[in-house]
Protein backbone atom coordinates (compact mmCIF):
# COMPACT_ATOMS: atom_id res chain seq x y z
CA UNK A 1 0.00 0.00 0.00
CA UNK A 2 1.51 3.29 -1.16
CA UNK A 3 0.28 5.95 1.20
CA UNK A 4 2.50 8.84 2.17
CA UNK A 5 2.03 11.42 4.88
CA UNK A 6 1.21 14.15 2.39
CA UNK A 7 -1.82 12.22 1.15
CA UNK A 8 -2.83 11.36 4.71
CA UNK A 9 -2.68 14.97 5.87
CA UNK A 10 -4.76 16.04 2.91
CA UNK A 11 -7.32 13.33 3.68
CA UNK A 12 -7.30 14.32 7.36
CA UNK A 13 -8.02 17.96 6.51
CA UNK A 14 -10.72 17.30 3.93
CA UNK A 15 -12.18 14.45 5.99
CA UNK A 16 -12.42 16.52 9.15
CA UNK A 17 -14.14 19.29 7.22
CA UNK A 18 -16.65 16.73 5.99
CA UNK A 19 -17.09 15.40 9.54
CA UNK A 20 -17.87 18.83 10.96
CA UNK A 21 -20.34 19.59 8.14
CA UNK A 22 -21.96 16.21 8.62
CA UNK A 23 -22.40 16.32 12.36
CA UNK A 24 -23.42 19.95 12.32
CA UNK A 25 -26.15 19.13 9.79
CA UNK A 26 -27.37 16.27 11.98
CA UNK A 27 -27.20 18.07 15.33
CA UNK A 28 -28.05 21.54 13.96
CA UNK A 29 -25.22 22.88 16.12
CA UNK A 30 -21.76 24.17 15.47
CA UNK A 31 -19.23 21.40 15.31
CA UNK A 32 -15.51 21.84 15.61
CA UNK A 33 -13.15 19.02 14.88
CA UNK A 34 -10.64 19.95 17.53
CA UNK A 35 -7.80 17.66 16.68
CA UNK A 36 -7.04 15.57 13.68
CA UNK A 37 -3.97 13.51 13.36
CA UNK A 38 -2.97 11.41 10.42
CA UNK A 39 0.01 9.24 10.90
CA UNK A 40 1.66 6.04 9.89
CA UNK A 41 1.93 4.48 13.26
CA UNK A 42 1.59 1.27 15.27
CA UNK A 43 -1.30 -0.51 16.95
CA UNK A 44 0.46 0.01 20.29
CA UNK A 45 -0.34 3.72 20.17
CA UNK A 46 -4.06 3.05 20.15
CA UNK A 47 -3.62 0.49 22.87
CA UNK A 48 -1.87 3.07 25.02
CA UNK A 49 -4.57 5.64 24.42
CA UNK A 50 -7.29 3.21 25.37
CA UNK A 51 -5.36 2.13 28.44
CA UNK A 52 -5.02 5.74 29.59
CA UNK A 53 -8.78 5.88 29.87
CA UNK A 54 -9.05 2.59 31.67
CA UNK A 55 -10.48 4.20 34.79
CA UNK A 56 -13.41 5.53 32.78
CA UNK A 57 -16.12 3.59 31.04
CA UNK A 58 -15.54 3.69 27.32
CA UNK A 59 -18.09 2.90 24.68
CA UNK A 60 -16.52 1.42 21.59
CA UNK A 61 -17.92 0.55 18.20
CA UNK A 62 -16.04 -1.12 15.39
CA UNK A 63 -16.71 -1.76 11.73
CA UNK A 64 -14.84 -3.67 9.07
CA UNK A 65 -13.31 -2.00 6.06
CA UNK A 66 -12.66 -3.79 2.82
CA UNK A 67 -10.84 -2.51 -0.25
CA UNK A 68 -7.74 -2.18 1.83
CA UNK A 69 -8.68 -4.41 4.74
CA UNK A 70 -8.92 -2.82 8.11
CA UNK A 71 -11.11 -1.55 10.87
CA UNK A 72 -12.72 1.72 11.90
CA UNK A 73 -12.92 2.10 15.65
CA UNK A 74 -14.81 4.73 17.59
CA UNK A 75 -14.24 5.20 21.31
CA UNK A 76 -16.10 7.66 23.51
CA UNK A 77 -16.11 8.02 27.30
CA UNK A 78 -19.56 6.98 28.49
CA UNK A 79 -20.49 10.38 29.98
CA UNK A 80 -19.57 12.14 26.77
CA UNK A 81 -21.45 9.57 24.70
CA UNK A 82 -24.57 10.48 26.68
CA UNK A 83 -23.99 14.15 25.85
CA UNK A 84 -23.45 13.27 22.19
CA UNK A 85 -26.75 11.40 22.08
CA UNK A 86 -28.57 14.44 23.54
CA UNK A 87 -26.92 16.77 21.05
CA UNK A 88 -27.74 14.55 18.07
CA UNK A 89 -31.31 14.04 19.27
CA UNK A 90 -31.74 17.80 19.74
CA UNK A 91 -32.75 17.48 23.38
CA UNK A 92 -31.33 19.25 26.43
CA UNK A 93 -27.94 17.96 27.50
CA UNK A 94 -28.42 15.76 30.54
CA UNK A 95 -31.71 14.27 29.30
CA UNK A 96 -30.20 10.86 28.59
CA UNK A 97 -29.08 9.05 31.71
CA UNK A 98 -29.21 5.45 30.60
CA UNK A 99 -28.42 4.13 27.13
CA UNK A 100 -31.46 2.79 25.34
CA UNK A 101 -31.36 1.04 21.95
CA UNK A 102 -32.18 4.28 20.18
CA UNK A 103 -29.20 5.99 21.86
CA UNK A 104 -26.82 3.21 20.88
CA UNK A 105 -27.96 3.55 17.31
CA UNK A 106 -27.17 7.28 17.41
CA UNK A 107 -23.58 6.38 18.36
CA UNK A 108 -23.48 3.77 15.58
CA UNK A 109 -24.61 6.41 13.12
CA UNK A 110 -21.86 8.71 14.38
CA UNK A 111 -19.26 6.05 13.58
CA UNK A 112 -20.80 5.59 10.13
CA UNK A 113 -20.61 9.31 9.41
CA UNK A 114 -17.09 9.73 10.77
CA UNK A 115 -15.56 6.77 8.98
CA UNK A 116 -17.35 7.47 5.70
CA UNK A 117 -16.20 11.09 5.77
CA UNK A 118 -12.56 10.02 5.82
CA UNK A 119 -12.89 6.98 3.58
CA UNK A 120 -14.74 8.87 0.84
CA UNK A 121 -11.88 11.36 0.62
CA UNK A 122 -9.26 8.62 0.86
CA UNK A 123 -11.05 6.66 -1.86
CA UNK A 124 -10.76 9.63 -4.23
CA UNK A 125 -7.10 10.24 -3.37
CA UNK A 126 -6.02 6.63 -3.77
CA UNK A 127 -8.54 5.67 -6.46
CA UNK A 128 -9.53 2.65 -4.37
CA UNK A 129 -13.10 1.70 -3.55
CA UNK A 130 -13.68 1.04 0.12
CA UNK A 131 -16.65 -0.75 1.55
CA UNK A 132 -17.49 -0.67 5.23
CA UNK A 133 -19.51 -3.08 7.31
CA UNK A 134 -22.27 -2.39 9.76
CA UNK A 135 -20.92 -1.04 13.07
CA UNK A 136 -20.95 -3.40 16.02
CA UNK A 137 -20.64 -2.48 19.67
CA UNK A 138 -17.56 -4.18 21.06
CA UNK A 139 -16.63 -4.21 24.75
CA UNK A 140 -13.41 -2.26 25.32
CA UNK A 141 -11.80 -5.35 26.86
CA UNK A 142 -12.38 -7.26 23.60
CA UNK A 143 -10.97 -4.38 21.58
CA UNK A 144 -7.86 -4.36 23.77
CA UNK A 145 -7.41 -8.12 23.38
CA UNK A 146 -7.84 -7.82 19.64
CA UNK A 147 -5.32 -4.99 19.35
CA UNK A 148 -2.86 -6.81 21.61
CA UNK A 149 -3.05 -9.86 19.35
CA UNK A 150 -2.30 -7.73 16.29
CA UNK A 151 0.40 -5.82 18.09
CA UNK A 152 2.18 -9.06 19.02
CA UNK A 153 2.25 -10.44 15.51
CA UNK A 154 2.39 -7.26 13.52
CA UNK A 155 5.65 -5.38 13.50
CA UNK A 156 4.75 -3.33 10.43
CA UNK A 157 3.24 0.10 10.19
CA UNK A 158 -0.40 0.97 10.11
CA UNK A 159 -2.26 4.01 8.85
CA UNK A 160 -4.06 5.84 11.55
CA UNK A 161 -6.51 8.71 11.65
CA UNK A 162 -7.58 10.04 14.99
CA UNK A 163 -10.04 12.82 15.57
CA UNK A 164 -11.91 14.41 18.45
CA UNK A 165 -14.86 16.76 18.41
CA UNK A 166 -16.39 19.81 20.01
CA UNK A 167 -20.14 20.10 19.46
CA UNK A 168 -21.69 23.37 20.57
CA UNK A 169 -19.79 24.07 23.82
CA UNK A 170 -19.30 20.43 24.66
CA UNK A 171 -16.01 18.69 24.25
CA UNK A 172 -16.67 15.15 23.05
CA UNK A 173 -13.61 12.99 23.08
CA UNK A 174 -14.95 10.81 20.32
CA UNK A 175 -11.83 9.21 18.95
CA UNK A 176 -12.02 7.67 15.54
CA UNK A 177 -9.23 5.37 14.50
CA UNK A 178 -9.08 4.07 10.97
CA UNK A 179 -6.58 1.27 10.97
CA UNK A 180 -5.60 -0.54 7.81
CA UNK A 181 -4.48 -3.94 8.82
CA UNK A 182 -5.53 -7.20 7.24
CA UNK A 183 -5.14 -9.28 10.41
CA UNK A 184 -7.21 -6.85 12.44
CA UNK A 185 -10.03 -7.08 9.90
CA UNK A 186 -9.98 -10.88 10.10
CA UNK A 187 -9.99 -10.86 13.90
CA UNK A 188 -12.93 -8.47 13.93
CA UNK A 189 -14.81 -10.74 11.56
CA UNK A 190 -14.29 -13.56 14.08
CA UNK A 191 -15.75 -11.44 16.88
CA UNK A 192 -18.82 -10.76 14.73
CA UNK B 1 -64.06 38.05 -21.31
CA UNK B 2 -66.49 35.42 -19.99
CA UNK B 3 -64.45 32.74 -21.70
CA UNK B 4 -61.32 34.05 -19.94
CA UNK B 5 -63.00 33.80 -16.50
CA UNK B 6 -64.30 30.30 -17.24
CA UNK B 7 -60.82 29.22 -18.22
CA UNK B 8 -59.35 30.82 -15.10
CA UNK B 9 -61.94 29.04 -12.88
CA UNK B 10 -61.23 25.76 -14.64
CA UNK B 11 -57.47 26.20 -14.13
CA UNK B 12 -58.00 27.02 -10.46
CA UNK B 13 -60.23 23.97 -9.98
CA UNK B 14 -57.68 21.76 -11.70
CA UNK B 15 -54.91 23.16 -9.52
CA UNK B 16 -56.96 22.45 -6.35
CA UNK B 17 -57.74 18.97 -7.57
CA UNK B 18 -54.07 18.25 -8.21
CA UNK B 19 -53.14 19.76 -4.85
CA UNK B 20 -55.65 17.43 -3.12
CA UNK B 21 -54.33 14.50 -5.08
CA UNK B 22 -50.72 15.28 -4.12
CA UNK B 23 -51.62 15.68 -0.43
CA UNK B 24 -53.70 12.52 -0.53
CA UNK B 25 -50.72 10.70 -2.06
CA UNK B 26 -48.47 11.85 0.75
CA UNK B 27 -51.09 10.86 3.30
CA UNK B 28 -51.62 7.42 1.97
CA UNK B 29 -48.31 6.55 0.33
CA UNK B 30 -46.77 3.59 2.09
CA UNK B 31 -43.11 4.35 2.76
CA UNK B 32 -40.67 1.66 3.86
CA UNK B 33 -37.76 3.08 5.85
CA UNK B 34 -34.95 0.51 5.85
CA UNK B 35 -31.98 1.44 8.00
CA UNK B 36 -30.24 -0.57 10.72
CA UNK B 37 -30.06 2.55 12.87
CA UNK B 38 -33.30 3.10 14.79
CA UNK B 39 -32.06 6.64 15.41
CA UNK B 40 -31.84 7.33 11.68
CA UNK B 41 -35.23 5.72 11.01
CA UNK B 42 -36.74 8.11 13.57
CA UNK B 43 -34.97 11.12 12.07
CA UNK B 44 -36.30 10.24 8.60
CA UNK B 45 -39.82 9.55 9.83
CA UNK B 46 -39.92 12.89 11.69
CA UNK B 47 -38.83 14.78 8.58
CA UNK B 48 -41.44 13.04 6.45
CA UNK B 49 -44.22 13.35 9.04
CA UNK B 50 -43.65 17.11 9.00
CA UNK B 51 -44.06 16.88 5.23
CA UNK B 52 -47.48 15.23 5.58
CA UNK B 53 -46.49 11.56 5.19
CA UNK B 54 -48.21 9.23 7.61
CA UNK B 55 -47.94 5.68 6.48
CA UNK B 56 -44.61 4.13 7.44
CA UNK B 57 -43.21 0.67 7.73
CA UNK B 58 -39.72 -0.05 8.99
CA UNK B 59 -36.96 -2.57 8.43
CA UNK B 60 -33.76 -2.92 10.45
CA UNK B 61 -31.76 -4.94 7.92
CA UNK B 62 -31.73 -6.05 4.30
CA UNK B 63 -33.56 -9.33 4.94
CA UNK B 64 -36.38 -7.59 6.74
CA UNK B 65 -36.51 -4.98 3.98
CA UNK B 66 -36.86 -7.68 1.28
CA UNK B 67 -39.56 -9.44 3.25
CA UNK B 68 -41.54 -6.23 3.82
CA UNK B 69 -41.16 -5.14 0.20
CA UNK B 70 -42.70 -8.45 -0.90
CA UNK B 71 -45.52 -8.52 1.65
CA UNK B 72 -46.34 -4.82 2.07
CA UNK B 73 -45.63 -3.61 -1.48
CA UNK B 74 -44.61 -0.08 -0.42
CA UNK B 75 -45.04 2.90 -2.73
CA UNK B 76 -41.55 4.06 -1.88
CA UNK B 77 -38.49 2.49 -0.26
CA UNK B 78 -35.88 4.58 1.55
CA UNK B 79 -32.92 2.26 1.69
CA UNK B 80 -29.61 2.39 3.56
CA UNK B 81 -26.56 0.73 1.97
CA UNK B 82 -24.70 -0.58 5.01
CA UNK B 83 -26.97 -2.94 6.88
CA UNK B 84 -26.37 -6.25 8.62
CA UNK B 85 -27.00 -9.57 6.81
CA UNK B 86 -28.07 -8.20 3.45
CA UNK B 87 -26.90 -4.76 2.34
CA UNK B 88 -28.94 -2.16 0.47
CA UNK B 89 -27.24 -2.75 -2.88
CA UNK B 90 -28.16 -6.45 -2.73
CA UNK B 91 -31.74 -5.49 -1.87
CA UNK B 92 -32.13 -3.18 -4.84
CA UNK B 93 -30.42 -5.73 -7.08
CA UNK B 94 -33.03 -8.29 -6.10
CA UNK B 95 -36.13 -6.12 -6.40
CA UNK B 96 -34.93 -4.43 -9.56
CA UNK B 97 -37.06 -1.63 -10.93
CA UNK B 98 -40.39 -2.97 -9.64
CA UNK B 99 -40.34 -0.54 -6.71
CA UNK B 100 -39.35 3.09 -6.31
CA UNK B 101 -36.18 3.19 -4.27
CA UNK B 102 -34.25 6.14 -2.90
CA UNK B 103 -30.91 5.27 -1.34
CA UNK B 104 -30.06 7.22 1.81
CA UNK B 105 -26.58 6.34 2.93
CA UNK B 106 -23.37 7.68 4.42
CA UNK B 107 -21.54 5.90 1.60
CA UNK B 108 -20.84 8.49 -1.05
CA UNK B 109 -18.33 6.68 -3.22
CA UNK B 110 -19.01 7.14 -6.90
CA UNK B 111 -18.90 3.44 -7.73
CA UNK B 112 -21.63 2.61 -5.20
CA UNK B 113 -23.81 5.52 -6.32
CA UNK B 114 -23.55 4.38 -9.97
CA UNK B 115 -24.18 0.76 -9.01
CA UNK B 116 -27.35 1.73 -7.13
CA UNK B 117 -28.56 3.81 -10.06
CA UNK B 118 -27.86 1.00 -12.51
CA UNK B 119 -30.07 -1.33 -10.45
CA UNK B 120 -32.90 1.18 -10.56
CA UNK B 121 -32.52 3.62 -7.65
CA UNK B 122 -34.42 6.78 -8.52
CA UNK B 123 -32.43 8.88 -6.06
CA UNK B 124 -29.28 8.78 -3.96
CA UNK B 125 -29.00 10.98 -0.87
CA UNK B 126 -25.76 11.07 1.07
CA UNK B 127 -25.98 11.20 4.85
CA UNK B 128 -26.13 13.42 6.68
CA UNK B 129 -28.69 15.05 4.51
CA UNK B 130 -30.38 18.35 4.29
CA UNK B 131 -34.02 17.82 5.37
CA UNK B 132 -35.26 19.71 2.32
CA UNK B 133 -33.37 17.39 0.01
CA UNK B 134 -35.16 14.38 1.52
CA UNK B 135 -38.55 16.08 1.24
CA UNK B 136 -37.87 17.12 -2.35
CA UNK B 137 -36.80 13.62 -3.46
CA UNK B 138 -39.71 11.94 -1.66
CA UNK B 139 -42.23 14.39 -3.09
CA UNK B 140 -40.84 13.79 -6.55
CA UNK B 141 -41.22 10.04 -6.07
CA UNK B 142 -44.73 9.93 -4.63
CA UNK B 143 -46.20 13.19 -5.89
Amino acid sequence: MEINLEILNNVANLGSKKVSESLSSLSKKSVEVSSVAAEISSVKIILNEILIDEDRAIISYAQMISGIDGMALLTIPREEALILVDLLSNVEVGSTGVFMDIDRSAIKETLNILSNSFLTVLSKELKIEFMIGSPIMVPTTSIKKLLEKVSEIEKGEIVLFTTSLKISKHQIRAHLYIIFNEKLAKLLEEIK
Amino acid sequence: MQLFFSFRNFARALKNLLHCYINMSKDTAKILVADDSAFMRNVLKNILENNGCKNFIEAADGNEALEKIKTEKPDLVLLDVIMPNVGGIEVIKEIGKQFKVIIISAVGQEKIVKEAESYGAIGYIIKPFDNNQVIEEVNKAIG
